[in-house]
């Protein structure tokens, strides 16, 4: 994978890191997560999923761990998607696997929103994103 | 009352980062229940769709013990039980329902008029009770 989330700040109770199931394989620090049924996680891959959080430390493939913990609330670096941009201020949504876009109405209904811009991002920018899930 | 929410973790700091409503007196309400707001600062059992939801009761409120203040719960993961008709989706967000204490489907009307509940960390099939996180 590419385009990890990066920690600028965490906040609340350090990050407030909520517990999911996840598969045992490999999961990059950082990585955009969704949920899945039931009370699971998987990496985002496209637009319109349910967003979890950002996944709070590196899953290894086969290390028999089946449960692993998603940051839910703080400031983090997101790569906005390429034919994005996004607006200061304005809710962002998954828009790829670990890219964001500007959020629809539908996002805020089907929970695919991700935070809200700190930035204006151009196509493929960094920005500062505040997650709160 | 019956179908009253139970916790499952409270997050945040302090834990479950409860909010002082004020309540009727003489009114009881049981430990668990879906509040909604009401005017002013005030909560009261949720009853219907389209209520502005304020938490989860954290504890039980005794008709006449004198109390005109309760406390609800804002941040966390709570069993919740869906309504007869409210089914929803893997992760999508849960509104208030007709029926107290039950979720439903959510719609656009309800992000606007804040009765939204939180979002389903389980596919909820109709009536049944599944996990679901909280922070308003």
């Amino acid at each position: 994978m590419a385009s990890e989330a990066v920690i600028i700040e965490l906040l609340g109770n350090k990050g407030d890191p909520i517990r999911y199931t996840i598969a045992d394989t490999a999961f990059a620090k950082g990585t955009i997560m969704k949920i899945t049924d039931p009370r699971t996680i998987a990496a985002t891959t496209a637009a319109d999923e349910p967003v979890a959080g950002i996944l709070a430390h590196e899953k290894v493939s086969g290390d028999g761990s089946t449960t692993a913990s998603v940051y839910t609330n703080g400031i983090f670096d997101l790569k906005d998607v390429n034919a994005g941009g996004c607006t200061c201020g304005a809710m962002v949504a998954i828009g790829g696997a670990n890219l964001i876009d500007d959020a629809d109405a539908n996002d805020l209904i089907q929970n695919s929103t991700v935070g809200y811009a700190l930035e204006i991002a151009a196509g493929a920018e960094v920005i500062a994103v505040r997650v709160l899930k | 009352m019956a179908a009253e929410v139970a916790i499952i973790e409270l997050l945040g700091e302090p834990r479950g980062c409860p909010v002082r409503y004020t309540m009727a007196e003489a009114t009881t309400v049981a430990k668990g229940t879906v509040m909604q707001i009401t005017d002013p600062r005030t909560a009261s059992a949720h009853s219907n769709i389209d209520q502005p939801i304020a938490g989860i009761l954290a504890m039980e409120k005794v008709g006449g013990d004198g109390s005109t203040v309760g406390t609800v719960y804002t941040n966390g993961i709570f069993d919740i039980t869906a309504a007869a008709a409210g089914a929803v989706a893997i992760g999508k967000v849960c509104a208030a329902s007709a029926t107290a204490n039950m979720f439903t489907m959510s719609d656009a009307n309800d992000m606007l008029q804040n009765s939204m509940i939180g979002y389903c960390m389980e596919a909820a099939d109709n009536d049944e009770r599944v996990a679901v996180r909280i922070l308003k």
